[in-house]
């Protein structure tokens, strides 16, 4: 039982607090965030979690939830996630070796950005829920549907793209095909967009746009189990950023408590505030917990296990975090909701990780299920 | 980073389970089943198997009648041990004042009381809060004045748990009342049987006796019965208090109430339904269960790293007690109708009236008042904040 960063994590997390320390993520410029993202290359940042007979160093999701905190402590806005966690994700947990030698070196040397376009109108947080279309046709297949809130869409070179057979019902985990779509090719529309905190996303068309055979991604059909666990991958990491942006938050509002002076006295002397404070506190520390143990086991081969850590944490950090944003901003009054004052750039970080890759109500709902089969089999197994 | 027990913890959970399965014995199984509340024989029948095997008081140095164990495993054991429903060990002697007299007493008063401690020999009981202090507990004013080699002590204590059990009682007094109130209170060692010493029952919400207030009328107290220094007593309260609070979260607790809600939950039916099915209950019970894993991590990174500051007792303890409450309330929730019952009484082991309802319905309601308590004992909620943002916050 071991809490804390090995020796090559807290390197890691030391790096990057060198490299991110001046880059404010909503100031900055494409030609900004270009350079930063090749610095983050050549650190190992994008290759993370590639294996290094592609150039990678081979981590783990640990690892990935120590960087996602080092990105939300400083609020810098990369593709990291879609494309380092979830493309390189999905890249090594079902592409082919042919696949995997073609994509993912190019990947860890930030040379390409990979968007997972799962989520469809309509269909909120169900992975199960596709409506986008793949239909065989000679060698290859044509693509055809719509796909909502594509991190990173808006500037992707690849999309990983979920559709099943045109003969099928749109709901059900069966018959759910993956695809890699180069993002040039004839048929595809982005219409791309700033998200909640300045990050790239995108709703993407598919028009009859034609994919050889080689873009199957893993095995015809069978891509459900591939959705789930990527999704988990970004969600654990979604989560990371968001408690590092809490930390963050935490850390302003008792710098503000200890300056701001109001009736002739600093506001944290205060009891009102003080209990507030420490109602932060107290969340903040239980979110920290799950959030360490989504990190440690998202990519868990125990599917109950990963799914349970996974959202688990989704939901503290949605709910609790809100929170704690919430009180701070009130603990700040006028200037927590200027739009000048970093306080609302953490704030808004976390609310992406609130209604990414599932909210509080899809996780509960999966958390019970989960439950509820757990007290059956005991019931089972105890008679 | 590894969130897995290592194989020296798994072996040792193995091994407390199988001294369980040997020595638990039945009738308190049976009783811990059926909820009928434990009685004096009831915890010493347990504390003695305890001290016979080593294990009444794990968390003391090994030179004093400690185990040696690490954190985890102490919270391994008190998560089994809790597990099989076992009367909890009673904390006054063992958790309480046996580490402030190894820490402070002298020679002779360690040789006088820890092995008996150890044996459950003697009952211990708390003379720390008065009608006038509470929360504001530095204002205490039962006095104890010097008379040759005796204290004169007179005062009132307040909330004393299991004082009609006990042999001793350890107190809070004032020696001093011309400087400042934290500086003039001494830590004195009682005798419940000497003369002067009273106890008054007080019956709280659930309809149970617990708690009590103690009178003390000119009770005189041997010098040697004096802990540490003079007027030094108000720096062993707070060590003794930041023992209390460690450990006050109450897991192995609250994975109990969870347990048994689970029980509760697949017996009974809304729309026809478990009600564990139902998805408004599902959603509540996943949020809690939600809630006791983040309780348990917390702890178990504060066990293993120390925590990243000082105030960690009492973010459990503020997580902890909270969450000891909900799983109750939920726990009443779940039964419907059949909470209105007012049923107490069914929980004495000398009734024998005939229960209203399923069996799992009869402690609900008591259970959740008597639960009202977690939140003020040991330092209120609202005392751990302050004690948070004393530390945290720099004003």
């Amino acid at each position: 039982m071991d809490f804390s960063y090995s020796d090559e994590q807290r390197m890691l997390s030391e790096s990057l607090e060198k490299l991110f320390a001046g880059h404010a993520g909503r100031n900055e410029d494409r030609a900004a965030a270009d350079k930063l993202w090749q610095a983050c290359a050549e650190t190992g940042l994008i290759g993370l979690t590639v294996p290094e007979d592609h150039g990678g160093l081979s981590g783990g999701s640990a690892d990935v939830m120590v960087a996602a905190i080092e990105i939300g402590r400083h609020g810098v806005n990369t593709p990291f996630l879609s494309t380092a966690v979830a493309g390189a994700g999905a890249l090594r947990l079902a592409g082919t070796d042919a696949q995997q030698q073609s994509h993912l070196g190019r990947l860890a040397e930030g040379g390409l950005k990979v968007a997972c376009a799962f989520a469809e109108p309509g269909a909120r947080y169900d992975l199960a829920d596709v409506d986008t279309r793949a239909i065989e046709d000679g060698d290859g297949y044509v693509l055809s549907g719509d796909k909502c809130v594509v991190f990173g869409g808006d500037d992707a070179d690849l999309f990983v793209v979920s559709a099943r057979a045109p003969d099928e019902a749109r709901h059900g985990a069966e018959g759910i095909s993956l695809f890699l779509v180069d993002a040039e090719l004839a048929g595809i529309t982005r219409k791309g967009y700033q998200m909640i905190d300045g990050r790239g996303g995108a709703d993407v068309t598919f028009d009859n746009v034609r994919l050889p055979a080689d873009a199957l991604l893993g095995t015809q059909g069978q891509g459900y189990v591939t959705l789930e666990a990527v999704n988990d991958l970004a969600a654990a990491a979604i989560c990371a950023e968001g408690l590092g942006a809490l930390e963050k938050v935490v850390e302003l509002t008792k710098e503000y408590l200890e300056t701001r002076k109001q009736f002739g006295k600093a506001i944290g002397e205060f009891q009102a505030l003080q209990h507030f404070f420490a109602d932060m506190v107290v969340d903040y520390e239980h979110i920290k917990s799950l959030v360490f143990e989504a990190g440690a086991i998202a990519d868990s081969a125990d599917v109950v296990e990963r799914q349970q850590a996974v959202s688990a944490a989704k939901v503290v950090l949605a709910e609790d975090g809100r929170r704690i944003c919430q009180q701070a901003i009130q603990m700040h009054g006028g200037i927590g909701v200027t739009q000048e004052y970093q306080l609302g750039d953490f704030t808004k970080r976390v609310a992406v990780a609130d209604f990414a890759f599932g909210d509080a109500d899809h996780h509960i709902a999966r958390y019970g299920r989960h439950m509820v089969a757990a007290a059956a089999a005991r019931v089972a197994q105890n008679g | 980073m590894d969130l897995t027990y290592g194989k020296e913890d798994i072996a040792f959970r193995q091994e407390v389970r199988e001294f369980l399965a040997e020595h638990f014995p039945q009738q308190l199984a049976d009783k811990a089943r059926a909820e009928i509340r434990f009685k004096l024989d009831d915890y010493l029948l347990w504390q003695r198997i305890l001290g016979d095997k080593g294990w009444i008081a794990p968390h003391w140095p090994v030179e004093y009648g400690g185990c040696g164990w690490t954190p985890v495993q102490l919270n391994i054991f008190d998560e089994e041990v809790t597990a099989v429903g076992a009367p909890r060990v009673m904390p006054f002697g063992i958790r309480l004042v046996g580490p402030v007299i190894y820490t402070y007493g002298t020679d002779a008063q360690k040789a006088q009381y820890l092995p008996r401690i150890l044996a459950s020999e003697d009952f211990w009981c708390q003379g720390f809060s008065e009608p006038g202090a509470g929360s504001d507990l530095a204002s205490l004013r039962t006095s104890a004045v010097r008379d040759g080699d005796e204290y004169v002590v007179n005062g009132q204590k307040i909330w004393t748990s299991y004082a009609h059990y006990a042999d001793l009682i350890f107190c809070l007094v004032r020696t001093d009342t011309t400087v400042k109130k934290q500086l003039g209170i001494s830590f004195l060692l009682i005798d419940m049987k000497s003369p002067g010493v009273s106890v008054r029952p007080i019956r709280t919400l659930d309809g149970d006796h617990i708690v009590n207030e103690v009178f003390l009328e000119n009770v005189r107290v041997p010098v040697e019965n004096l802990v540490g220094e003079e007027n030094k007593g108000w720096d062993y309260a707070k060590f003794l208090l930041s023992n209390e609070r460690t450990g006050i979260a109450g897991i192995g607790m609250v994975k109990a109430d969870l347990a048994r809600l689970h029980h509760i939950a697949l017996t009974e039916r809304r729309n026809g339904q478990p009600l564990i099915d139902d998805p408004l209950f599902q959603a509540r019970l996943a949020r809690l269960e939600i809630d006791r894993r983040a309780l348990e991590l917390t702890n178990l990174r504060m066990l293993t790293t120390g925590g990243d500051s000082g105030a960690f007792p009492s973010i459990l303890k503020i997580k902890g007690s909270q969450l000891q409450q909900r799983s109750v309330e939920l726990q009443m929730e779940a039964v419907g109708p059949y909470a209105l019952p007012w049923q107490s009484d069914a929980m004495e082991p000398a009734w024998n009236g005939e229960p209203v309802g399923p069996d799992h319905v009869r402690a609900r309601t008591p259970v959740y008042f008597d639960r009202r308590k977690t939140t003020i004992y040991g330092g209120s909620t609202e005392v751990q904040k302050n004690i948070i943002s004393k530390i945290l916050l720099d004003v």
